[in-house]
């Protein structure tokens, strides 16, 4: 009885252990041989190689894992894992290549057990040679260097039998992104024959595409990188009711045809002042991100980049005269960035708002503006009475040159700015009715209607 | 004589000293980050400044001074938007003007159906029966020396009554015409606001300012899935409509051409 459950325990823990089997996998299937051996062929040219793909199952516990081959043609082309976990297999790429006319055979072995036996034949009959057009021998790997998604890269090689009989070439490669043209395999070369095949490279996606090209199980490598398409040309198209300061205007960036590509970038601008040594004007921004960047994104297809979920930036252009340029910047290398350039002309004073109040002191004047010259150097006032007569003596200019320029030096907020003056009246102030302000900068002068006083701000009546 | 007086007077102080210049401060607005803001500059180039506030819930600014609602608190702005006084008030829904030199600030608390009027140091209640009222006042405005107007929603009609802040009796009660006598009270998702003059009603789809002689200005708008616009005086002449979901536009009304503006984004406190 006692024997009985020790021998149950014995069989319990052998079935815990590592159960490890191979078999080897073609076109993706799985395929196990009855008697555990596999063939690397019967006629494999001496010097040529046979790669053949298996797969080393685990159906027991983790295990660790050392292979070994007996016989030195065959070789493992792919790294072992230490471990494979239960239930999990690691795929392994063994190469079968001959070195004299003879029948090898060499065992595998997995962690001191014998799993399966390899066999090949190396003869000494000469295999289909493969060379470029050019005659020279076909480099390894054969590179065809980077291809944009969606296009096509082209090699042309031949395939030459320099045997006197005929010779049946099965030729192929490991499948997409490379296609040979044309696809009819195999071919039988006459002796002394050749016949030049195309191989296409087209990738699907990107990065580094390794294959390799299959003639007569003869295996040279294949390597394309696929890349991220171009952007197509964009045009940057500016919207703005007229080009000048204190403006908000849209951009837009189209293309010249829908994008292959999907990726983003940024547009930015640079100001180019017009005034020297101007201080920064902070009014030029995006909207969306109230700094001089915006960032955009690319969907495949598109026509036009995206800002956010909009088709268009929203920009202010500041008050400062100079040139806005707008540049647009890929994240993805390898695109010309592009750009685009408003200038906004000097102009004379822009005058945003006013405000006339009389009070029983005087009388009070804001207003609010802006010189995109920052070269304001006078201000006449003409008052009015009721009746729209100047009061004398008429025109009062003052000269304000020095003091505009004291502001402007220490503004970030470009040409705005706020001027409040107070007129204190001896008289009686509700005789002057309105008031006319003119000022004068480097581009010209600027003129207000007649600003009237009032004594409160406008409240609701009906 | 008189004429010469004022001339001779306006002659002699006629200069101006570089600290007469100033960088225009156009009010005050909510930027993409929910920080209460000042705005500087002029109509088309703004640019956001440091912030006054978080968690606002409403606000109101005009030249003079202003009011800013937190959860607990109403706070009380003076001529360079600083807070000067603050109140605890409930968490309720507040409608607020900011006034009009001489008149001070006005609010009126919905839950409590109360008008109030600020002062320097505290202030005054007015007396004004609730059934005077008889709806729910949607937006106010000064109307004059010691007067206000209170837009109020009577079942779907906007009716105005005029009000003396001392006594609180309805001196006057008209129903505006147009399309904001309309929808003010009927619209689903609508935000009424006096500013000087003018009524100005955002629904989902459209701004509409009706001036004094009832004459209506229509901005279009798209407002995605029915959210409720808000609208806020943010300056003397200006309004900040905030839709879920969408820039925020800066709305300047005077004169007779309103024209709107798009508010830029956060960026960073300059």
């Amino acid at each position: 009885m006692i024997q009985r459950v020790l021998l149950l325990a014995a069989l319990t823990a052998c079935s815990l252990a590592a159960q490890f089997s191979i078999v080897l996998v073609q076109n993706g299937q799985e395929v196990t041989s009855d008697d555990n051996h596999y063939g690397f062929g019967s006629s494999v040219p001496i010097g040529t190689a046979v790669d053949l793909h298996f797969r080393l199952k685990n159906a027991g516990n983790d295990a660790a894992v050392v292979v070994s081959l007996s016989d030195p043609h065959f070789s493992l082309l792919s790294a072992v894992p230490a471990t494979i976990p239960a239930n999990k297999s690691a795929d392994l790429m063994v190469e079968f290549k001959p070195t004299q006319a003879t029948f090898s055979s060499s065992t595998v072995t997995v962690n001191a057990t014998v799993l399966a036996t390899f066999q090949g034949t190396g003869i000494v009959r000469p295999a289909a040679t493969v060379s470029l057009e050019n005659g020279s021998p076909l480099p390894s790997p054969l590179d065809f260097g980077n291809v944009t998604r969606g296009a096509t890269a082209s090699r042309r090689i031949v395939l030459s039998n320099p045997a006197t009989a005929d010779l049946v070439v099965y030729v192929a490669t490991r499948g997409a992104p490379f296609q040979l043209q044309p696809i009819a395999s195999p071919i039988t070369l006459p002796g002394s024959g050749s016949k030049t095949i195309e191989i296409d490279f087209s990738p699907a996606t990107d990065g580094p595409l390794p294959n390799a090209l299959l003639v007569n199980q003869q295996v040279f490598p294949l390597l394309g990188t696929g890349i991220e398409p171009p952007f197509p040309q964009p045009t940057i198209n500016i919207g703005l009711a007229k080009i000048a300061s204190a403006e908000q205007g849209t951009l837009q960036v189209a293309f010249a045809a829908p994008s292959q590509a999907a990726g983003g970038g940024v547009v930015q601008i640079n100001f180019q002042p017009a005034i020297a040594s101007a201080n920064p004007d902070s009014g030029i921004q995006f909207i969306s991100t109230g700094t001089l960047t915006v960032p955009f994104t690319v969907r495949q297809g598109d026509v036009a980049v995206r800002f956010g979920s909009a088709d268009n930036a929203v920009f202010q252009t500041g008050t400062t005269a100079g040139h806005l340029t707008f540049k647009l910047t890929f994240d993805a290398r390898d695109n010309a960035s592009t750009e685009k350039t408003i200038t906004i002309s000097p102009g004379p004073v822009g005058i945003d708002s006013t405000q006339a109040q009389r009070t029983s002191a005087g009388l009070d004047l804001k207003l609010s503006g802006f010189d995109n010259t920052r070269s304001a150097s006078k201000i006449i006032f003409t008052f009015f009475d009721q009746n729209a007569t100047a009061l004398s003596p008429g025109a009062i200019t003052v000269a304000s040159a020095g003091a505009f320029q004291q502001f402007f030096e220490s503004s970030d907020l470009g040409g705005v700015f706020g001027l409040h003056a107070f007129f204190p009246v001896t008289g009686n102030p509700a005789q002057v009715d309105s008031v006319q302000i003119e000022m004068v900068n480097s581009a010209g002068s600027m003129q207000t209607g007649k600003v009237r006083f009032t004594t409160t701000p406008s409240t609701f009546h009906r | 004589m008189n004429k010469a007086a004022i001339v001779l007077a306006l002659c002699a102080t006629a200069a101006l000293a570089e600290s007469n210049f100033s960088v225009p401060l156009i009010g005050i607005a909510r930027d993409a980050r929910q920080q209460l803001r000042f705005v500087h500059g002029v109509s088309g180039n703004f640019v956001l400044r440091q912030a006054i506030g978080n968690q606002v819930r409403d606000w109101t600014f005009a030249g003079f001074g202003g009011l800013v609602k937190t959860g607990t608190e109403l706070l009380f702005l003076d001529v360079n938007a600083a807070v000067v006084r603050r109140r605890s008030i409930l968490d309720s829904d507040i409608a607020m003007s900011p006034g009009a030199m001489p008149l001070a600030a006005l609010y009126f608390l919905r839950a409590e159906n109360e008008l109030w009027v600020s002062g320097a140091v505290a202030d005054r209640k007015v007396p004004i029966a609730p059934e005077a009222i008889a709806g729910t006042v949607v937006a106010l405005g000064p109307s004059g020396r010691n007067q206000a107007v209170l837009a109020v929603c009577r079942a779907d009609s906007l009716s105005l009554l005029t009000v003396n802040l001392r006594t609180g009796t309805v001196m006057a009660e008209t129903a505006p015409g147009g399309s904001i006598g309309e929808k003010t009270c009927s619209a689903k998702s609508a935000a009424l606001l006096m500013i000087g003059s003018r009524l100005v009603l955002a629904t989902g789809n459209a701004v509409v300012i009706q001036t004094d002689n009832g004459g209506e200005h229509r901005i279009p708008l798209l407002a995605a899935g029915g959210a409720k616009p808000e609208l806020h005086r943010a300056g003397e002449h200006w309004i900040q409509l905030e839709i879920a979901g969408a820039p925020s536009l800066m709305i300047r009304v005077d004169g007779t051409d309103d024209k709107c503006y798009r508010l830029p984004g956060a960026g960073q406190d300059r």
